[in-house]
């Protein structure tokens, strides 16, 4: 595996365990009639309140700040500089208004234990990106951002957004969702250029 | 006498129809949002201002392939207006976000 992948296992773990263990899922399409009308499927139930969701949303903004700061001080690249103040004026632009929203709406986030988990491994990503410099350390900075930026894709879509109750915090995790694909194409381009 | 009266008013009323007709200025918006420039694609008149607008959370720029003219950063909620572009196509991006592309055709 990846070194860069295993920081965010905890992103991934938050994804499966929210969206498996429904077998009727997996079932093989048919194009029988059923015997009887089938029941109107029920609705998910939500796996987290909003104060949960919108902790792991603004902890998942503030990780990727943190590493654009600590690239913005390590990245030789021109490029890979660049991309770090955007990853940080970026995020700090969602947090901010993630920050209004929650006021407005009187939620305040809840730490959890996801956050918790996805705060570690941040803590254990940039110090092993802090023992690399040079060329080395623009590669795995940017390494780590496609694995990361795809690990929050997959959280908003499958987890994040089908959880939020409240239709303003549903509607922010939506509009937020373009700056991740942007960053993940970004980062991704910029992969190929830098060389594996 | 009366005749040539008559096409005087005639010729004046063309003019004021014609005055009428000629094309004035006008003001077209590319809402940037979603990472998008919206539409990608505008099709305007020498003379007319172009504004964009960041709907987005985040700050953007409307920049000339070229560089010929550059919005600089454009923060959110905030516009960006221009007027003086030149005739031809006027392929541009976002310098934050290079994957955001539009296209400006002046005719």
């Amino acid at each position: 595996m990846n070194v860069y992948r295993k920081g965010w296992l905890a992103l991934a773990a938050l994804t499966i365990a929210c969206a498996g263990g429904d077998e009727a899922d997996e079932a093989e399409p048919t194009n029988e009639p059923a015997a009887t009308a089938p029941a109107p499927a029920p609705a998910p139930a939500p796996q987290m309140g909003d104060a949960e969701v919108a902790h792991i949303a603004v902890t998942a903004n503030t990780i990727d700040t943190e590493a654009g700061q600590q690239a913005l001080t390590k990245a030789s690249n021109a490029e890979v500089k660049q991309f770090a103040q955007t990853m940080i004026n970026d995020h700090n632009g969602v947090n901010k208004e993630a920050a209004a929203l929650a006021q407005r709406l009187g939620v305040t986030p809840a730490d959890n234990t996801t956050s918790q988990q996805l705060k570690s491994d941040a803590d254990r990503m940039k110090a092993e990106l802090a023992t690399k410099s040079g060329a080395e350390f623009d590669r795995a900075y940017i390494a780590n951002e496609v694995v990361y930026h795809q690990a929050v894709l997959n959280a908003l879509d499958q987890t994040l957004i089908p959880s939020a109750q409240n239709a303003e915090l549903k509607a922010l995790l939506e509009k937020v969702r373009p700056a991740f694909v942007a960053h993940l194409q970004m980062a991704q381009q910029l992969q190929t250029k830098l060389g594996q | 006498m009366k005749l040539m009266v008559s096409a005087r008013m005639l010729v004046a009323a063309c003019g004021l129809v014609l005055a009428a007709c000629a094309r004035s200025p006008r003001t077209h918006e590319v809402a940037i949002r979603d990472f998008k420039f919206q539409p990608d694609t505008l099709r305007v008149h020498a003379g007319d201002t172009i504004v964009w607008r960041n709907y987005d959370f985040v700050p953007h720029s409307a920049t000339a392939d070229d560089r010929a003219w550059d919005s600089g950063s454009i923060a959110a909620n905030q516009v960006w207006p221009r007027a003086s572009f030149q005739s031809g196509q006027h392929p541009y991006y976002c310098v934050l976000h290079p994957n955001m592309r539009g296209v400006l055709i002046v005719d």
